[in-house]
């Protein structure tokens, strides 16, 4: 396995782990607000907002072997 | 001009608008039911982006959502989080299906595993199962789209026949147009979401509270603390939180009719970039969960937590013409949803029942003849569910993920583990959607405590272990597909 799909695989798990309670439970349970949202809401939108990024410079890394137009 | 009329002649502009994009967007598309079904398998990034998109995007969001942070506060918070991951694994699992389906000629996603894993029976098993999750999932949408209607006409349509109309409307342009009609109609749909959603979500707050930092800080910060509370008030668990994100991330690229889109896509790389950009469009329902809590505290409360959305806008003494944008907005939420699902249903009854299930032959273009008579009998069953089935729409919602995420497993292991048979796949299948469904009621029958996760999560692990001990014990021939 590449470095890149380790780092892409690490990534999908801390946010899946994230995202359902199991880490960072203190993070998004805190009081006060961020940006004006609640912890909690933060929390969520700031994965919404990094997964796109992080997904993005996975595929331009992975383009080059990988970038066939399978066009019919 | 009155009010209702004002409000019901935007409306009317925004269906014929509908009507007119999705009824022209057939026009390029061959007789055959890959054109129909499968667009010619020709569909760029943009319409891939709005079909995936705005198909998720529904009548939920508008009303269910807003509803749900209204009553539940944090727990809502579930509503986005599922969607970041969501269809993550069809960056894998659609470029593999597209090739397999360009090579095969697959349109349906029931087709697609049971042929490659030679097992017929399989195929109308996973259309009923996907019926069973697309009729509550189409009544609810049309249930949303009558309900606005209602509300926001001041009771002069009744929800059964708005409901109708509108969606005699989506009838006429999936009838024409098929999944190309669908792509492009969600493309307006979308567009129009996106600046509702948004002006909606800011707008609200700042006219109720002084704006969205101000509305928070007036709220009573453990309604604001995950994991929030159950409709009925009660502290929601973070087992069931985390849970119920787990189980709706997993079924989320399951879905037939959203699954179906690889079958689409021009090519493997329209489709890893759509899965790319697919979580920027979770963010859209960030302003539609304020929408929701610029209602807490606002007198006089809704009568009903879907109602939050429309209740508020009738309150605001806002001109009629922004009303009904605000209105056709929603239903654009109801239809980009509804159609893609009234579409992909008709397809799978055909593919999967018809000609898979029952071993009927039909030419290219009497195939598609049927799919377009189809929609008929699957948009009145679907009728009739939202005019007596009347649980809230998350419940709603909720119901109709259960069964969808048991797909997961047998479509993976169809795809990726060479080892699968037919018959293991089935038998998960089964199982897992027989606990899902069975094992809550069981539960209830008996006075037992109910279940401390979402019951979708013992179903697919039911339903793994199902297909890894059968087709390991199995002395039949495996699937032996190269992977």
């Amino acid at each position: 396995m590449k470095l890149r799909h380790c780092l892409l695989a690490a990534y999908l798990i801390v946010c899946a782990l994230s995202l359902t309670g199991v880490l960072f439970r203190g993070l998004a349970t805190a009081d006060g607000l961020v940006l004006g949202l609640p912890r909690g809401l933060a929390w969520v939108t700031g994965w919404a907002v990094l997964t796109p990024i992080v997904l993005y410079v996975f595929e331009l890394a992975d383009e080059p072997e990988d970038s066939e137009e399978s066009a019919s | 001009m009155g009010a209702e009329t004002q409000i019901l002649a935007v409306v009317g502009a925004y269906l014929g608008l509908s009507l007119f994009v999705g009824w022209r967007a057939g026009r390029g598309a061959s007789d055959s039911a890959t054109g129909y079904v499968a667009g010619d398998r020709s569909m760029g990034p943009v319409l891939m982006y709005f079909v995936t998109g705005a198909t998720v995007f529904s009548a939920f969001a508008f009303l269910g959502a807003p509803g749900r942070a209204f009553t539940t506060g944090a727990a809502a918070f579930h509503i986005l989080a599922f969607g970041v991951l969501g269809l993550v694994p069809f960056y894998w699992v659609g470029p593999k299906a597209a090739r397999l389906g360009r090579e095969k000629g697959y349109i349906t996603q029931a087709e697609l595993v049971s042929k490659e894993l030679r097992f017929r029976p399989l195929a109308p098993v996973m259309a009923i199962v996907s019926l069973m999750a697309f009729i509550p999932y189409l009544a609810l949408q049309m249930r949303g789209a009558g309900l606005v209607l209602n509300v926001l006409t001041g009771d002069a349509v009744s929800v059964e026949a708005g409901a109708a109309g509108i969606y005699a409307v989506v009838l006429l342009y999936v009838w024409r147009s098929g999944v190309i009609g669908v792509g492009w109609t969600n493309t307006l749909q979308g567009l129009f979401m996106m600046v509702l959603a948004w002006v909606l979500g800011l707008y609200l707050p700042h006219a109720l509270h002084g704006g969205v930092g101000p509305m928070f800080a007036s709220i009573d910060p453990e309604f604001l603390r995950l994991p929030g509370r159950t409709a009925a008030g009660e502290p929601w668990t973070w087992a069931m939180y985390g849970s119920s994100i787990a189980v709706m991330t997993i079924g989320f690229s399951f879905w037939p009719h959203l699954f179906q889109k690889a079958f689409v896509a021009r090519s493997e790389k329209v489709l890893r970039r759509t899965v790319v950009l697919y979580p920027t469009f979770q963010i859209f329902l960030l302003p539609i969960l304020l929408i929701g809590f610029a209602a807490v505290g606002f007198e006089p409360a809704p009568a009903q937590a879907d109602q939050v959305l429309p209740h508020l806008l009738m309150q605001l003494d806002l001109p009629a013409v922004v009303v009904g944008l605000f209105c056709a907005g929603a239903l654009a939420a109801s239809m980009s949803s509804g159609d893609a699902i009234l579409h992909s249903a008709a397809s799978i009854v055909v593919r999967d029942g018809w000609i898979l299930g029952a071993g009927k032959e039909l030419s290219p273009q009497a195939e598609r003849t049927a799919v377009r008579w189809t929609l008929l009998p699957v948009l009145v069953l679907s009728y009739g569910a939202a005019t007596t089935f009347h649980k809230d729409l998350v419940g709603m919602l909720a119901y109709a993920y259960g069964p969808v995420g048991q797909l997961a497993p047998p479509v993976l292991a169809a795809l990726f583990w060479a080892r699968t048979t037919g018959p293991a796949a089935l038998a998960g299948l089964v199982l897992g959607s027989a606990v899902t469904l069975g094992l809550p009621e069981i539960l209830k029958a008996y006075e037992m405590s109910p279940l401390p996760v979402h019951p979708g999560l013992p179903g697919l692990a039911v339903n793994v272990a199902a297909i890894a001990a059968i087709s390991a014990l199995s002395k039949g021939q495996p699937k032996g597909q190269s992977n």
